[in-house]
């Protein structure tokens, strides 16, 4: 028996693969170090993973089912390159004030990078508090209360040409988790037998019923 | 008789301007475009670069070699010396040979340390098309 929190990680991950549209790209574990390779043509990444979780003991804490009030977390990975009109910039016909111009609006890599960061972070707030998305396509009311609790963005990095900023946002939501058992492990058999009296004795019919004979 | 410093920029003209010669073309930020050399006119504009660096990896503890030029500049040889939070745009052979095309790069810091006599260090980045 897969616990709830499993399953509504796989949802999440299937959410964000599917309303990515090719803005971001989602990892559905804690990535290891990254490589500078790995920036060239991913320009962000999100990593989903199951962060940690907690079961409030409560009146329902001997027979279940257990709430677990869980916590995703999911790192955002944004690389970003210096930007600037090459097109005027190359162009041997254009006017020293065109490239003048063109130059003045560059962006520098360090300011493409918050951009795309503050870019990414609208679309996935927008992506995981979206109304149609409160059972994140699951049964309804497997999923709770769910809520993106926190941003944070680290300082950027630079990385040769490039310039990396990482940052968290927290998925926090509550489902309730079943213990089924161990599995294997053959649970005790009874051997009853039922039998089911009518007793066709007006004097008696208090002793009409359900006979367990163990 | 002259000056060390003196004598020290002079030998620029051999050092930096001398057989490993490379042409540069800087683009100022007002748009001026300077190919000719400010010490001859009938000169290129040109250089020493080197075409990659090399930093440590703070993850790894290893080195990664990074494909952003450095050109060593002559001073004397510039209309106009660039600083560093001005956008210029630097053009240089692909390959480290004098008549390869040249690609586009732009200035990111232009340093001039206690050490430098007469010369001045633009490292370079790409940029992509916005």
């Amino acid at each position: 028996m897969t616990m709830n929190f499993r399953t509504i990680r796989d949802s999440l991950i299937d959410l964000l693969g599917s309303q990515a549209a090719g803005r971001y790209r989602v990892i559905g574990y804690q990535e290891q170090n990254q490589d500078a390779s790995e920036i060239v043509g991913t320009d962000r990444s999100v990593q989903v993973y199951y962060s940690r979780g907690e079961f409030p003991k409560s009146a329902a804490s001997v027979t279940g089912p257990y709430r677990h009030n869980m916590t995703f977390r999911l790192d955002m990975f944004v690389s970003a390159q210096a930007e600037g009109d090459l097109s005027v910039i190359y162009d041997p016909n254009a006017s020293p004030a065109a490239i003048a111009a063109a130059l003045d609006l560059m962006k520098p890599a360090a300011e493409a990078a918050e951009d795309s960061f503050n870019e990414f972070f609208d679309v996935l707030y927008q992506v995981l508090m979206a109304a149609d998305q409160v059972d994140l396509d699951l049964t309804p009311k497997i999923i709770r209360n769910r809520w993106v609790g926190s941003v944070e963005k680290d300082e950027p990095i630079p990385r040769g040409e490039y310039v990396v900023i990482t940052g968290a946002t927290e998925y926090t939501c509550i489902t309730e988790e079943k213990v089924g058992g161990l599995e294997g492990t053959a649970g005790s058999i009874q051997d009853i037998t039922l039998e089911v009296r009518n007793l066709d004795d007006t004097l008696d019919n208090d002793k009409a019923g359900v006979f367990v004979d163990p | 008789m002259t000056l060390l410093r003196e004598r020290i920029e002079a030998d620029l003209a051999v050092t930096l301007e001398g057989d490993y010669k490379l042409p540069v073309v800087l683009i100022a930020p007002d748009g001026a475009r300077q190919d000719k050399s400010a010490n001859d006119p009938d000169a290129d504009l040109v250089g020493q670069i080197i075409y990659d660096t090399r930093v440590d990896a703070p993850e790894t503890g290893g080195d990664i070699i990074i494909h952003k030029p450095v050109v060593t500049l002559r001073r004397t040889s510039l209309d106009r010396i660039p600083k560093s939070g001005e956008k210029w745009a630097v053009e240089i052979p692909t390959v480290p040979q004098y008549d390869a095309p040249k690609e586009k790069f732009f200035l990111e810091v232009a340093l001039e340390d206690g050490g430098a006599i007469g010369f001045i260090r633009l490292h370079l980045m790409r940029v992509k098309q916005s």
